[in-house]
């Protein structure tokens, strides 16, 4: 007799869950490696180079090209970061490797023309000397590519390398520095700024080729499919947000400064607030150690026991097992949460305490001491934000991690606009109290995750695979498809070459 | 008048005993509209209707079972609130639960901004609440992993099909229990329109023997199937106006499995007899014959093997397989491997689809040796064609070849995968031409006094009749169901 149950086998499958949250992770703390080093090479060459003659405008015109091309390059490849973070996972999980190499060509093809095309559009029409303007316009389009291949090296973790590659391209700028403030090239115009910034890029330039080099001989082989990622934009359009949103709340605050009264302008090209930007750039730098051991510990205890309450849910594990594995992962995550908090709190307590002493030693602007004092607890919420939204991406639970990443942005902009107008005592004021807020709504979200996480696990799993649907898809594949063409076409051709010979 | 009838992987697309079944109630009652809801397993863009579709078919509706594959994930999911009334509702029908209220589930279930899609209600944090106290209840050793997505995958494209379309009717005549069975159910409730149930064979317990053989569940796992399968049934045994069996045996199995024996009525298949009034036609040797799908639930490889042992005997024989060979491709190929092994390759015969008419005209003996059948139209065709059977006893088979009080047998039956009887019997026929003529001629008697196509079809024009005569006089009551 007709019937269906024989078919029924068909439906049954075996879902399986796969841990990509480390990968975040390390991209969000390797990310932080260019920047660490970028404020000592260029705090180095400005030491070194302040032994000579100089014209203070020209050294603001440098400082602005290093801060413009920092903040816009992370803003236009942070997006593509988190998309490409979880593509690379996906198909190193999938034993895919030759999806890598390919993928990084094409993102690096699309961030290249991005880049280039803002740049050239920002620098066009600015009263620059040519010559500055195209270094300018290569320092951008070098720094997005930095971003997006410091996203890849993530995935190797070949962290030995990546040091010393920053090592050495910053010795490199140091020396060329000094050296041409010996013997400069002759530019007609800004001829000293010039000068540090071509010894600048030649660094970086040194860094970007040993960075490739290690990333192009690791993925030695691939396949055509460069624009596979784009499916990606589709598939988890929350991550480009993610990454958009947060970026631009971590420099909202500073952008609007520039716009407000202490917002110097440069040349007619730049126009910045280096009391702000100062300010908040150190209160940045204090939260360093706590990334860093925030890094160890998830890849230590944290770690086996999310792999233990996979394992559980994954293969054999009864209910009450994976209940007893939850509450531990749990347990975990909360005090190694509870602890980064508790030891950034005391580094920032006391760099702040201290902060007098150490602004005078250094012969720092008491300003920006004043401000500095406010945005380093801004920046202890932020590291802390950044932790929860990796460790919300960590448990799949992207659209919580998208609410708090938009909520920083929001309120770190109507934060700093309410304060900004309030005066100088109040700088600092909007962005720690948005951090703040977001972080309490972050906390919100990451308890109530965790408390449903045994829901999550199992219920919110997709009960099919859908097929992919959307605009990105579609041109991922029509590419896909041309690429697939054109070597068939090509095999063709040596068919024929072959026959006729 | 417009009847729509509910079948499950089969008709018009598949052919077999179901499918002819409903090819021939259609063709026979032709002041009728009819309407097709055809459920079939998986969706494909290649299906082909495999009957000429009659002119009182109004409409042909196919859904399939993975016609959730269309719904998609939303990344925020409905929060879904129910009163204690619903939720313990929703908990029967979960837990299947003999107590079901189906009229209740099913207008629950069908009220989408209630329960979502099927997707944001198996995702809820309803479902899973449930499924945990189920998994608390009786499966608490188990790996949870599996339990849930065993839970899943059965509700999954269950849910979905009731939150389908309604097919406008004025009968719903579902042809098994089943998920065609459900579906009457569903439009019965959602209508107020009655529900016909006739069933072939007992859908729960084929499903049930087909699970306890099958590889891709194990465990717990299997009785949990199994326990599904008579859970949906008992709802259509439930829920059915009237239930119709092809035979005595099969209806009181229904009984037992919870259909009211008032309801109950058997109604056996009817034959065409002017279309089997074959003139015999001479021939060299015999001719053993049969007409089916080349499928495992035939067991055609116990045929060839009997036939084996025939042809040792009697070596003049020729085994005609009269049918479709590429409804499973694998198994035709392990019976001709099985033919080569036996050097059996001059005397079967695949003929492969044909006018099996045709061939009835030079077959000595039909035979059938399936596992399981209901009451098979192959048999009947057999006796109206004055042709003697050897049929193992399954389904109606006994009643419909051994002697009763008005004929004499008209063939005979044997045991199960019994290659050793089914020979034994053939080469008994073949070698008394006097036997066969007496059974073709008992055959042909019988199917003229109780299996005629008349008679089949006459029984179900009465039975529309009197559902639909009882529905106007409920008239009242039927509204106030909708």
């Amino acid at each position: 007799m007709a019937g269906i149950g024989f078919t029924l086998k068909k439906l049954f499958r075996e879902e399986s869950f796969s841990s990509k949250g480390k990968a975040y992770l390390y991209s969000a703390i390797v990310a932080a490696g260019p920047w660490i080093a970028a404020v000592i090479t260029v705090n180095s060459i400005l030491f070194v180079v302040e032994l000579s003659e100089y014209n203070p405008q020209e050294k603001d015109v440098f400082l602005g090209t290093i801060v413009y091309s920092f903040i816009f390059s992370q803003i236009i490849t942070s997006p593509w970061q988190m998309i490409i973070t979880r593509y690379i996972s996906d198909r190193l999980y999938m034993k895919e490797y030759k999806y890598i190499r390919p993928s990084f060509i094409g993102l690096n093809k699309i961030v290249f023309f991005l880049s280039f095309l803002i740049a050239v559009l920002f620098y066009i029409f600015k009263p620059l000397p040519l010559a500055y303007k195209i270094m300018s316009v290569y320092l951008f389009v070098v720094l997005s590519m930095i971003w997006v291949i410091m996203t890849y090296l993530s995935a190797v973790k070949n962290y030995e390398l990546i040091a010393k590659a920053y090592i050495y391209g910053g010795i490199i700028s140091i020396a060329l520095a000094i050296y041409l403030m010996n013997y400069p090239i002759k530019f007609i115009e800004l001829s000293y700024t010039s000068n540090i910034l071509f010894s600048y890029l030649i660094g970086l330039s040194i860094t970007y080729i040993v960075l490739i080099y290690d990333f192009l001989s690791t993925f030695y082989y691939g396949n055509n499919l460069q624009y596979d990622f784009l499916r990606y934009l589709n598939r988890f359009p929350s991550l480009f947000w993610i990454g958009l949103f947060y970026t631009l709340g971590l420099w909202a605050d500073d952008i609007l400064m520039w716009l407000s009264t202490i917002g110097v302008e440069v040349y007619k090209t730049y126009l910045y607030a280096p009391i702000y930007d100062n300010a908040v750039f150190l209160a940045y730098l204090t939260t360093i150690p706590t990334s860093v051991l925030f890094l160890v510990s998830i890849e230590t205890e944290f770690y086996d026991s999310y792999k233990k309450y996979f394992g559980l849910v994954n293969n054999f594990g009864n209910y009450q097992e994976i209940t007893l594995a939850s509450e531990e992962l749990k347990e975990v995550l909360y005090r190694k949460l509870l602890y980064t908090f508790q030891i950034q709190s005391l580094i920032s307590i006391s760099t702040v305490m201290l902060s007098t002493s150490i602004f005078k030693y250094l012969n720092l602007n008491i300003l920006i001491r004043d401000i500095f004092k406010v945005c380093a607890f801004g920046a202890l919420f932020n590291v802390i934000i950044l932790i929860i939204i990796l460790t919300l991406l960590y448990f799949e639970s992207r659209i919580r991690a998208l609410l708090v990443s938009i909520l920083f942005f929001i309120s770190n902009i109507i934060l700093t606009y309410y304060f900004a107008n309030k005066g100088l005592k109040y700088y600092g004021y909007g962005f720690t109290l948005g951090a703040f807020i977001t972080l309490i709504f972050a906390i919100i979200n990451i308890v109530r995750l965790l408390n449903g996480i045994k829901y999550r696990t199992f219920a919110i799993q997709p009960l099919f695979v859908e097929e992919e649907r959307g605009m990105f898809v579609k041109i991922a594949n029509f590419l896909n498809n041309r690429t697939k063409g054109r070597i068939h076409r090509s095999d063709n051709k040596k068919e024929k070459l072959t026959i006729s010979q | 008048m417009v009847v729509c009838i509910i079948a499950e992987g089969s008709y018009p697309y598949i052919t077999g005993g179901v499918s002819a079944w409903i090819h021939q109630l259609i063709q026979g009652m032709p002041e009728i509209q009819f309407k097709i809801l055809s459920l079939m397993p998986s969706f494909k863009e290649d299906l082909e209707y495999r009957y000429a579709i009659p002119n009182n078919l109004v409409e042909i509706k196919t859904i399939y079972l993975d016609d959730y594959l269309k719904l998609t994930h939303k990344s925020i999911n409905k929060k879904l609130n129910f009163n204690a009334f619903e939720a313990e509702n929703l908990e029967k029908f979960l837990s299947m639960d003999k107590e079901c209220d189906w009229s209740e589930v099913i207008k629950l279930l069908k009220n989408k901004s209630k329960i979502g899609d099927s997707i944001d209600f198996l995702q809820s944090t309803f479902f899973w609440d449930t499924v945990l106290k189920m998994y608390y209840e009786r499966f608490q050793e188990e790996i949870f992993n599996t339990f849930f997505w065993t839970i899943r995958t059965m509700m999954l494209p269950f849910v979905n099909l009731l939150q389908g379309y309604i097919i406008e009717a004025d009968i719903y005549h579902s042809v098994s229990t089943g998920y065609a069975g459900i579906l009457g159910v569903y439009m019965r409730e959602l209508t107020g329109k009655p529900f016909l149930l006739t069933e072939h064979g007992i859908y729960a317990r084929e499903r049930e023997e087909e699970i306890l053989k099958a590889k891709w569940v194990t465990g717990v796992y299997k009785q949990l199937w199994i326990d599904f399968f008579y859970f949906i049934s008992r709802a259509a045994y439930k829920k059915a106006d009237k239930i119709v069996a092809l035979f005595e045996r099969n209806r009181n199995i229904q009984i037992q499995l919870g259909a009211e024996k008032e309801k109950t009525i058997v109604i056996p298949n009817g034959v065409d007899l002017e279309r089997y009034n074959i003139v015999k036609e001479a021939h060299q040797g015999y001719n053993v014959g049969a007409v089916l799908r080349i499928v495992p639930i035939k067991d055609v490889m116990t045929m060839i093997r009997a036939f084996k042992i025939v042809k040792d005997i009697i070596k003049t024989t020729k085994l005609y397989l009269i049918g479709p060979i590429d409804e499973e491709k694998d198994y035709y190929n392990q019976c001709t491997e099985l033919i080569n092994i036996l050097s059996l390759e001059e005397s079967v015969i695949f003929t492969g689809r044909v006018d099996v008419k045709e061939y009835l005209k030079i077959i000595d003996v039909l035979v059938l040796t399936s596992i399981s059948e209901g009451q098979p139209l192959v048999i009947l065709e057999g006796m109206a064609s004055k042709i003697p059977n050897v049929s193992t006893d399954v389904g109606s088979c006994r009643e419909l070849l051994e002697a009763d009080e008005n004929e004499g047998a008209c063939g005979m039956v044997t045991s199960l995968v019994s290659p050793k009887e089914t020979a034994e019997q053939i080469i008994k026929l073949l070698k008394d031409n006097r036997m066969r003529e007496i059974m073709g001629y008992n055959g042909r008697e019988r199917v003229e006094r109780n299996y005629s196509i008349g008679k089949f079809i006459n029984s179900y024009a009465n039975i529309y009749k009197e559902l639909e005569f009882n529905y106007g006089r409920d008239w009242v009551y039927s509204k106030k169901v909708i």
